[in-house]
């Protein structure tokens, strides 16, 4: 029974030391296949992909209300060298220059891919009535240490809004550069993790490292 | 910040249940101590590693095995010889015993590799 206790307090000690870190829900992107739709983009979310070399982007589509936050920071595990992804908004009444201080700009950016993937698939672009918001250069520290999953970052972005109206946004995200990379987008900020997150957490852990050390 | 501690203590206390259970079927059945010891590290990995093939993280990722072969490895190696330094039934699990149960799902995982 000695053994048992130790056991439990280590545990405990060890989960103790892990939930300073904030609780996002994964998802794990596939390269090449569509993702179906964040419903709540305020909850938060840690979106881990891919971006293969070449004029590819990744697709993440929102479907937002209006008022709802926006948070967004644009991660990329070190030692990746300079590579740093650009991150577009696109939707309905995303027009007019934003403050600075929501880490935004208007419009596209001249070298965004003008497709995801093959030509055959739709043109990024914004429809009728949309706009976008380019992410800017991050402002605050460049680096950030993610300590539920132990992996160290660089920041490349970070922009804080409101959803003008009720619709469906859409993230791009692409290496000006063309070369590809890992990347991890952070989004919303309310938290929720329960029995069930914990339990799944070594499951997770080791699906995060499995996309790290790919 | 109290529902991810929350939860986080809740699970390693599930988890610490379950090691518990384990190793008391093991003695309840009569299962020798060396395998007593190291079935729940073995059902840990097998969870891990069959989690990884549902999610179809697994196979395709040589490289990522061969890490967590030698992370595993390595808690195994540390386990085992924390064990020789023991008294009683928990001794008789050494670094061996330990590897085996670690590395056993792992090598299965690689071997799926080649596939």
């Amino acid at each position: 029974m000695r053994t048992l206790r130790i056991t439990g307090v280590v545990l405990i000690c060890l989960a103790a030391l892990t939930a300073v870190a904030l609780a996002h829900t994964p998802i794990f992107l596939t390269p090449g296949r569509a993702h179906p739709p964040i419903r709540n983009p305020a909850q938060s979310w840690a979106i881990y992909g891919r971006l293969p070399p070449g004029k590819t982007a990744d697709l993440i589509p929102m479907e937002a209300q209006s008022g709802q936050p926006f948070r967004l920071k644009l991660l990329v595990p070190q030692g990746q060298g300079a590579f740093c992804p650009r991150t577009v908004l696109m939707g309905p009444d995303l027009q007019g220059e934003p403050p600075p201080s929501t880490g935004l700009r208007s419009g596209l950016p001249g070298d965004m891919p003008p497709y995801p993937g093959r030509p055959s698939e739709p043109p990024l672009t914004p429809g009728p009535y949309h706009g976008a918001y380019t992410l800017l250069e991050p402002a605050g520290p460049p680096e950030f240490y993610e300590q539920f999953t132990q992996i160290r970052y660089n920041v490349c972005g970070e922009a804080s809004y409101s959803f003008p109206t009720d619709g469906r946004y859409q993230l791009v995200i692409y290496d000006p550069a063309r070369e590809g990379g890992t990347y991890t987008a952070a989004l919303g900020q309310e938290e929720r993790f329960g029995l069930a997150d914990a339990l799944l957490f070594p499951l997770t852990w080791a699906r995060v490292h499995v996309w790290l050390w790919r | 910040m109290i529902g991810p501690l929350l939860g986080l203590a809740l699970g390693g206390w599930v988890y610490a249940m379950l090691w518990g259970l384990v190793w008391l079927a093991g003695r309840v059945v009569s299962v020798p101590p060396s395998l007593r010891w190291t079935l729940p590290w073995l059902l840990f990995q097998t969870y891990i590693v069959g989690g990884l093939f549902v999610t179809g993280d697994l196979p395709g990722a040589p490289a990522a095995v061969l890490k967590f072969i030698s992370l595993v490895g390595g808690f195994s190696l540390v386990f085992g010889v924390a064990a020789r330094y023991r008294q009683g039934e928990a001794a008789a699990a050494g670094p061996a015993a330990w590897l085996a149960a670690g590395l056993g799902p792992w090598l299965i995982a690689l071997a799926a590799e080649w596939l």
